[in-house]
């Protein structure tokens, strides 16, 4: 028997396979250190802006650290201080949309905000409490002091399942919270502001720290581009009523047929009256 | 240099868009909507590239907003903080971004974040005063706001009566005996609209919506002519299917409207209807909807008027709303209605039918301490009304038929939090195979305007 076509097309596979996890999902759109990517089989690094991200790689800050790691399909994740988070599978054709986003954290927080692959089938993160779903979608999670995780949503659909059941959250601001796997999450709160200005800060720089830049973006930067200048339209007061008064008008001032001469008028006519 | 380019052409189509969208074309609008996106996607690959070129990352950003793909400018923006925390315009930007997703927590949390960085722009300052409270109060679950209006206003016939000539009686032309012609008119007009929400704060988002409005007009030259009209509904607003049609609402509710003339009671009305939002994708809604109404008209002293109390009957309309954005700053409008109302007299039932298009476009104000957008509307309304009979009294041979067309713009200009000036002009025709109902007028209202 000859084995040499099966072992040339094990040999393919294994070659594109191989290809396929060496192959960038994104770039390190920002970096406090220490934050270090490890990518499967190598060794850990200290995140750059700009460097490649690929599947598989573990993230990991300390308690200076944070990162954003932006996706080819426009999603981002920023990751907290004290964390640490593997992008296991990304997968995104351009020219569909479609794709495919799974993402662990063990510790600490990010925010996720999604692009093309969560408006689609949707992206899921695993923690040791719960699978998260996102669909669309910006979603913040992070572990407390006393280790539970809170889930919080900000735009989309946001699934949260255990052993314990399923919670699903529809609206901007509300939360829920994971003791552990095997524990209920519990029923959809409004979050503490607190806790939700706690995550935000961790999942960003610190007012000492640029994220891995030496030229830092100024405000007259973003003026030249027009960021910071949008406005709400204020609410137009109805103009259909004006309309709806004429045509009350109309009704008492078209008649059918001459009005007799002996018409009496209320007392409360004004100069138009006769 | 790309970025420059790119900029560059955004400032062209903005100086465009400020010339083309008042003249109502959707075409521009669709045109603007598809250039925005392919700029968009043209810089994603190079922000993937060098997320440090600053340049990039805005023009990403700001590409990103017109496409009304407010993630991917969050996104961008995100970064920019990252490398640098004290970037005001970058957190109002997000404050802004995060509000019209909805996200009123974390707009929130950008606004306050904002206002606490070291020399903030005062052109922020002023943006955030009206945007912090607007997220603060849709945070809260017992919501009211309102816009209310003191104006004066002028119309080429105040008492939209027939010119002076020939009115048609018992089948003959006669000349018009009056006591109305056309004839000019100032009026002081105060209107207004006062919502209250109350949010039940389940995922659904269902909420309870109750609406008054109001105009009364004080006519200088005919005062008997100075009238009240008061209308106010109150429904749910229900969720049809949070998760598999996010938005989509039906709103079921009762409504009320009593109307006076010269201080005396004119017609009230009473009745029930029902509409339905459904949302496809994210700039295009339709919203059809079904109404009755028992309409109760006074007795007058004037018999032969066409408001009397023959009109006392039912009124149902069934219409078809439909709203298409395709632009952050450009919206249409559009509604077919048909409807029928059933009085005492075939002669003064009828049915209608009505077509009406608006187009909002918003633009900024001159003044950089402004922090609202203006906004302009010009609209075209049509209404046809087909009597079932003909009214012996007017002619036994002719059954009526009005054709009537509003054409004219809105111009709203908040000027400071709560103030500020709103104006309307508008031409109105109403056409008629009768004489009697054939009337034309200039119109104009302009005054100072309040929100909260």
């Amino acid at each position: 028997m000859n084995f040499r076509p099966l072992l040339l097309a094990a040999l393919l596979v294994g070659c594109s396979a191989g290809a396929a996890a060496a192959q960038n999902v994104g770039s390190v759109g920002a970096a406090n250190q220490d934050a270090t990517g490890q990518p499967p089989g190598g060794s850990a690094r200290g995140l750059t802006v700009g460097a490649g991200v690929v599947q598989r790689e573990r993230i990991r800050t300390n308690s200076d650290g944070s990162a954003q790691i932006a996706f080819k399909d426009s999603s981002a994740l920023n990751i907290g201080r004290n964390s640490d988070i593997t992008i296991d599978r990304f997968v995104f054709d351009p020219a569909t949309g479609a794709g495919e986003m799974t993402t662990s954290m063990t510790r600490g927080a990010l925010r996720f905000v999604g692009g093309k692959v969560s408006h689609g089938s949707g992206s899921t993160i695993k923690t040791p409490a719960a699978t998260i779903g996102v669909r669309g979608g910006v979603a913040s999670i992070g572990y407390d002091e006393a280790g539970r995780l809170h889930v919080v949503h900000h735009y989309g659909v946001v699934d949260v399942v255990n052993a314990g059941g399923v919670v699903k959250l529809l609206r901007s601001g509300f939360e829920t919270v994971v003791a552990d796997y095997n524990s209920p999450p519990t029923p959809p709160a409004r979050v503490d502001p607190a806790l939700l200005a706690q995550i935000m800060a961790r999942v960003t720089s610190n007012a000492a720290q640029r994220g891995g830049v030496k030229k830092q973006p100024t405000n007259s930067d973003a003026a030249r581009f027009d960021i910071g200048i949008q406005r709400l339209g204020g609410e137009t007061p109805n103009f259909d009523l004006p309309a709806a008064r004429d045509n009350l008008a109309r009704g008492r001032t078209l008649t059918r047929a001459p009005i007799p001469a002996s018409t009496k008028y209320p007392d409360s006519c004004g100069t138009g009256c006769r | 240099m790309v970025a420059r380019r790119l900029l560059a052409a955004r400032r062209r189509r903005a100086l465009f868009g400020h010339a083309g969208a008042l003249a109502l074309f959707g075409v521009v609008g669709a045109a603007q909507a598809q250039t925005v996106l392919a700029d968009q996607a043209s810089l994603l690959p190079r922000v993937i590239a060098n997320p440090a070129d600053h340049e990039t990352n805005f023009a990403y950003a700001r590409a990103s907003v017109e496409a009304r793909d407010y993630e991917a400018a969050i996104v961008a923006l995100e970064r920019t903080l990252f490398f640098n925390p004290n970037l005001t315009r970058a957190k109002y930007e997000l404050g802004a971004l995060y509000y019209r997703l909805k996200s009123y927590d974390m707009a929130q949390r950008y606004f306050e974040d904002a206002l606490q960085t070291p020399s903030l722009e005062p052109d922020l300052r002023a943006r955030i005063e009206i945007m912090l409270p607007a997220a603060r109060k849709e945070m809260e679950p017992s919501r009211l706001s309102g816009v209310l209006q003191l104006g004066v206003g002028y119309s080429s016939n105040a008492p939209l009566a027939p010119p002076f000539g020939f009115i048609r009686s018992n089948g003959a032309d006669i000349p018009n005996p009056g006591p109305y012609y056309q004839r000019g008119g100032a009026n002081l007009t105060a209107l207004g609209e006062v919502r209250h929400v109350y949010d039940f704060e389940n995922q659904r988002g269902d909420l309870w919506e109750t609406r008054f409005a109001g105009v009364g007009t004080a006519q200088f030259a005919f005062g008997e002519l100075s009238s009240v009209l008061f209308e106010a509904s109150t429904g749910p607003r229900l969720a049809l299917a949070p998760e598999a049609l996010p938005g989509a609402t039906i709103r079921p509710y009762v409504v009320g409207s009593y109307a006076t003339m010269a201080l005396g009671r004119l017609g009230s009305s009473i009745g029930g209807g029902v509409t339905a939002r459904f949302p496809i994708g994210d700039a295009f809604y339709v919203e059809p909807g079904v109404e009755w109404r028992h309409l109760d008209i006074a007795a007058t002293s004037r018999f032969l008027e066409v408001a009397s109390t023959q009109n006392t009957g039912g009124q149902w309309t069934g219409s078809l709303a439909a709203r298409w954005t395709p632009t952050d700053r450009l919206s249409f409008d559009g509604k077919v209605l048909y409807g029928r109302n059933s009085s005492l007299t075939g002669a003064l039932t009828s049915r209608r039918f009505g077509l009406e298009g608006a187009a909002r476009y918003e633009f900024d104000p001159p003044s950089e301490s402004i922090g609202w957008r203006w906004s302009a509307t010009p609209f075209v309304r049509y209404a046809e009304t087909r009597f079932d009979a003909a009214d012996l009294f007017v002619d036994p041979f002719v059954v009526r038929v009005d054709r009537q067309v509003r054409i004219g713009m809105q111009l709203d200009m908040p000027i400071t939090k709560a103030f500020g000036v709103a104006a309307l002009v508008q031409y109105m025709r109403n056409n008629s195979n009768l004489p009697n109902y054939r009337a034309s007028a200039w119109s104009g209202l302009i005054g100072p305007t309040v929100r909260f």
